[in-house]
């Protein structure tokens, strides 16, 4: 199978923004996109009722994440368009990041040159960013989501997703336990992801079978919303835009790190690493059959999502449906080609599921191992968690 | 931990690990339930016995009825959101891709047509219609009575219609608003002209409740399910339709249906007239084509009519109407057409209906006729087992049609298998499971209670009959009659009855008195509660009852749960479903409280219907298209199968005691309710979000 190498840039904007940014996609001439819909969470200052009530509330937002795939020579001048576009510089109005894929089963061309190189210098310039995905049963993601928030870190997106996994090896008896998930979504620094991972890991109580799984993957560049709090300003500029300012003068975020200490000791034997996470994208219906075949071939469950996938209408492929799943599986490096083969011997890159495979870096991983546990084997181990291999 | 190559099949767990999953399952799904018929249930008991102070009558069954309806909900919700709706979501992805436009729009307009035979909450309109006096509103009487199944199409073809159109909307991406624009500014024209009409003004109010009643439980999230699945596929970048709105137009489509029919029907009615010109024999030719026949009239005077009544009818000749009478003892043919295939029905009319003279002059004619039936006189209340066959049934036309017909669209049409075929089977099967149970708990569970409470609501603005409570005073004599004066000097008679302990004065009712058999029967009266009768303390009440019932009412209806299920969904959790579910049952709440309003000081329905319409389009024009896609479509949804039952328990308690021409309009205000209160939470919630996007555009 050929494997291409591209770049994934990933928008996370405020619903009201959608529409501006997708003119700004088609003036570029951005065709193929996906679009997935997430809410976004602040903190909100209320300062009433004599301080008896909490002082931060948490608010929901809609919004929407936005993935589109360039070359390796487009990424900078992709993030630098989009966060111009958008006035992502302004805190409060989204992020935009990149994360390095390879593509297998693409058919078209990624495309080259499409971005103009802007004048002055590029907005986006952090590197040393770090993405954190975890996956939680539905309703839990708040509050794992709100400790990003706490922590001043940046502003968390959640989407909703179906988790498979020892659930789908129970027959029909699946049904009776909820298979929904949360997933969130948040790009830090890397100085305080590890720390961010682990107080997510207690607030979600991650260690104890069937609450969830957390991974870490690498961020090649981008701009991440830092407003965290709504409310009325007190001061010219608010801290957001201060740190903005001091991000773009100093380059980068590591100014930023407050402490080496690690917050929350999380047992480190736990920590999976040496992973691969692969996104199977396939027209909606194939996802959980890939997955059961995948599944088969060893690999420990999957999150489906579902994402709208948008096409310049001369370049739709035959079969291809604008309903499609993202199919997301955390494998072990060397257990990639064997699920690969069994995703492609089932399928995947025939016509009725019309799928493709990103394949990404993981960091590392956490979720409850019923091998490393003192803890008796409880039958909810991995249900909802997407076990690893 | 799996190693590579490994094969993993399914896992093999002990059976107490299977109940205890199981009953964890079934132990959140019940509570679900619980919580949500909570209120409604505890509400109307309270009300029962500590407002009207009167005990629950066959408490026993009415608590087993709560218990089916609560399993029954439970199985209900998980077999709409198991199998249902995956099931109308599949073929909305899968059919615009696959299909032509005529096949899509076709298989639209065969789901919506069927959807209104499949759930026929017409048949309670019907049911409700039959208070319908012909002489005040002899066109809705031809409607309901003479041409239900004209009724029935219209409908129908409205919601078909609709569906069609739905599915148009979405494949062009066009905005539904200007739809809501045109339909509702042309609905409220023709109302208000029907309301200067005296002959159609009547059947304005039966046109918007028909269209409120129309989607049930099992066709809306059908539709919903339907029109997510095409929104998934279909429609460019940044607009916003996500599949609802099919409800919207659902709701108002059948509303033109119906008044077009009426307007059709119009010229087959006769003006209104009083009473006394409908039974005067000077009218016949008039009144007739209300009725499919003469026997049909027949048996309507009959049964409605009064002595007097009946006495007009036979040209105030006593000798007619018993030769009449004594004829119909020996033509079994002509007994048939009167009465209708059901042999006991001429006994039933003799021993329930018929005056003491009647049943003597039948008695005459035939003695042995009253002998051989009277020991068979049907009993009104049917046995459980014929419940559980009805309730059956019903369940059955609901969901299998409906189903047989998606599934065949599914496998013939568009030649594609089922996917997770096992959960959606199961899904379907819960889903009637459930349907039976709930249908069985509402018909001995809170439709007795809310008919209870119902009868009885009256009492607290004025003073109500129980003759259920009726006292046989054996050797009553007139000696004991007494005399009381007002302040103008009138006479009123009364006489004392000592009643345990107590002596109370009881004023006199000469027709209760049997002087012969030294007899009298007491029949208690109750209220007003509060106030004077017909103070507006006592209506107050009513007004108060009718909105916490609406709201505690809407909080358990499946088909809201499911459209808030599938808000939550599309909108990612940020418009939650709790938050819709109360503030359309606040608005159900507040539109049944102006609907009660309308029935108890007898206000036209187009005076509060236009005001509240054009605040909804006002409302409207200020909203997102998403939000007014989910509050139009709120409307549609919050009259189903636990909301119908209770309000009609109320409009015909009401209507009896307060003398109105129809009692139609409730179901009408209760649907425009909750477009106002959803359009308003949205828009708040939208200008709290605004305000957030503003502080970061400079």
């Amino acid at each position: 199978m050929n494997r291409k190498r591209a770049f994934l840039i990933t928008c996370i904007i405020r619903k009201g923004l959608t529409s501006s940014l997708l003119s700004h996609l088609a003036n570029a001439g951005v065709k193929d996109y996906g679009i997935t819909p997430v809410r976004t969470l602040a903190l909100h200052e209320s300062r009433r009722a004599l301080g008896l009530f909490q002082r931060f509330r948490l608010v929901e937002e809609p919004g929407e994440m936005l993935h589109f795939l360039v070359g390796p020579d487009q990424e900078e001048a992709a993030l630098d368009y989009v966060a111009r576009g958008c006035e992502l510089t302004v805190p409060g109005r989204g992020s935009v990041y990149s994360q390095e894929v390879d593509l297998l089963g693409w058919e078209k061309d990624i495309p080259h040159a499409l971005f103009p190189v802007l004048e002055g210098n590029p907005v986006v310039k952090h590197s040393s960013l770090v993405g954190i995905c975890c996956v939680l049963q539905r309703g839990q993601a708040n509050e794992v989501a709100r400790v990003a928030l706490d922590m001043g870190l940046s502003v968390p997106a959640i989407s909703f997703g179906h988790g498979m996994g020892i659930r789908d090896r129970l027959g029909l008896l699946r049904v009776a336990i909820p298979g929904q998930k949360e997933i969130i979504h948040i790009a830090a620094s890397g100085y305080d992801a590890e720390t961010l991972m682990r107080m997510m890991i207690r607030t979600g109580q991650l260690d104890r079978p069937g609450k969830g799984f957390i991974y870490l993957y690498p961020i090649g560049k981008g701009l991440v919303d830092t407003k965290i709090t709504h409310g009325a300003a007190r001061h010219v500029a608010s801290v957001e835009q201060i740190i903005a300012v001091l991000d773009e003068l100093k380059g980068d975020v590591g100014w930023r790190r407050r402490s080496h200490r690690e917050l929350v000791k999380v047992d480190p034997r736990h920590f999976l690493g040496d992973l691969l996470d692969l996104s199977v994208v396939c027209n909606e219906g194939s996802g959980k059959d890939l997955v059961k075949a995948a599944m088969r071939a060893g690999a420990g469950g999957a999150t489906i999502s579902r994402m709208k996938q948008f096409f310049e209408h001369a370049s739709r492929p035959k079969g291809m449906s604008s309903a499609r799943e993202v199919c997301d599986i955390c494998v072990n490096k060397n257990m990639l080609g064997e699920v690969l083969g069994a995703l492609e011997e089932s399928g995947l890159f025939q016509e009725e599921a019309s799928g493709e495979v990103w394949i990404r870096k993981a960091l590392k991983a956490y979720t409850y191992n019923p091998d490393h546990s003192s803890r008796p084997m409880n039958l909810d181990a991995g249900f909802s968690s997407r076990g690893m291999a | 931990m799996q190693k590579p190559g490994q094969k993993k099949e399914n896992l093999k767990i002990t059976l107490s690990q299977r109940l205890e999953i199981l009953g964890n399952y079934a132990k959140i799904k019940v509570a679900e339930q619980l919580k949500s018929v909570a209120l409604i249930i505890s509400y109307l008991v309270l009300f029962q016995s500590l407002v009207l102070g009167m005990e629950i009558l066959d408490a026993g069954s009415i608590a087993l009825g709560v218990v089916a309806i609560i399993v029954g909900l439970a199985f209900f919700m998980e077999g709409l959101v198991l199998g249902i709706m995956p099931l109308g979501e599949i073929i909305g992805l899968r059919l615009p891709e696959k299909s032509p436009l005529m096949v899509v729009l076709l298989v639209a307009f065969v789901l919506g047509v069927g959807a209104t035979f499949a759930e026929p909450a017409i048949g309670i309109l019907k049911n409700a219609g039959m208070g319908v006096k012909p002489w005040e509103a002899p066109l809705l009487f031809l409607v309901l009575n003479k041409y239900p199944q004209y009724l029935v199409w219209g409908v129908g073809l409205g919601v078909g219609f609709s569906v069609l159109l739905g599915m148009l909307r979405y494949l062009h991406g066009w905005s539904l608003k200007p739809f809501i624009y045109v339909l509702v500014t042309c609905l409220l024209g023709l109302t208000g002209w029907a309301y200067l009409d005296p002959t159609m003004s009547s059947v304005s109010g039966l046109s918007w409740d028909c269209g409120a009643v129309t989607t049930g439980p099992v066709t809306v999230p059908l539709i919903l399910a339907l029109g997510i699945g095409v929104c998934r596929v279909v429609g460019r970048g940044g607009l916003e339709n996500s599949g609802f709105g099919v409800v919207t137009l659902a709701s108002l489509f059948p509303v033109v249906g119906v008044l077009v029919l009426s307007l059709g029907l119009a010229g087959l009615s006769p003006k209104p007239m009083s009473r006394e010109e409908f039974y005067g024999p000077a009218n016949r030719a008039e009144i007739l084509p209300l009725f499919k026949d003469e026997e049909h009239l027949i048996r309507y005077v009959l049964e409605n009519g009064s002595e007097s009544d009946q006495l007009a009818f036979w040209n105030q000749n006593k000798e007619e109407m018993a030769a009449f009478l004594k004829s119909l003892v020996s033509d079994q043919d002509r007994i048939r057409r009167i009465f209708g295939e059901d042999p006991a029905g001429f006994s039933r009319w003799l021993s329930r209906k018929a005056t003491s003279q009647q049943r003597d002059w039948v008695l005459e004619a035939r003695a042995e006729l009253l002998a051989s039936t009277q020991g068979q006189i049907p009993e009104a209340m049917s046995s459980f087992w014929e419940l559980v066959h009805r309730n059956i049934l019903i369940s059955f036309q609901a969901v299998i049609p409906l189903v047989g017909f998606l599934l065949f669209v599914l496998l013939l049409v568009l030649r594609e298998r089922l996917p997770q075929a096992d959960e959606i089977l199961l899904g379907i099967l819960m889903a009637l499971v459930g349907m039976v149970l709930f249908n069985i708990g509402m018909d001995t569970g809170l439709t007795s209670l809310g008919n209870q409470v119902g009868e009885r609501l009256p009492a607290s603005f004025k003073s109500v009959a129980l003759p259920e409570q009726k006292v046989i005073l054996e050797g009553f004599d007139e000696k004991a009659i007494q005399t009381a004066i007002d302040e103008h000097g009138k006479e009123h008679r009364f006489f004392y009855w000592k009643r345990d302990d107590k002596i109370l004065a009881i004023p006199l009712d000469e027709k209760n008195m049997d002087p012969g058999g030294k007899r009298y029967v007491h029949v208690p009266v109750k209220g007003p509660i509060l106030g004077k009768e017909k103070g507006w303390e006592g209506i107050l009440l009513v007004v108060l009852f009718a909105l916490v019932m609406g709201y505690g009412a809407t909080l358990a209806e499946p088909a809201l749960n499911a459209l808030g299920l599938a808000v939550e969904e599309i909108t990612v959790g940020t418009f939650r479903k709790r938050m819709l579910v109360h503030a359309v049952a606040l608005g159900v709440g507040l539109g049944m409280a102006l609907g009660v309003m309308k029935i108890v000081l007898g206000i036209p329905l187009f005076l509060l219907l236009a005001p509240s319409y054009v605040l909804a389009l006002g409302l409207t024009r200020c909203s997102s298209e998403e939000m007014v896609n989910i509050a139009w479509d709120s409307a549609g949804v919050t009259t189903g199968p636990v909301t119908v039952p209770l309000v009609l328990a109320m409009g015909l308690g009401l209507g009896g005691q307060v003398e109105v021409v129809e009692g139609f309009g409730i179901l009408a205000m209760a649907s425009v309710g909750p477009i106002l209160t959803v359009l308003a939470v949205g828009l708040a919630v939208a200008r709290t979000q605004r305000v957030s996007l503003e502080e970061t555009s400079e």
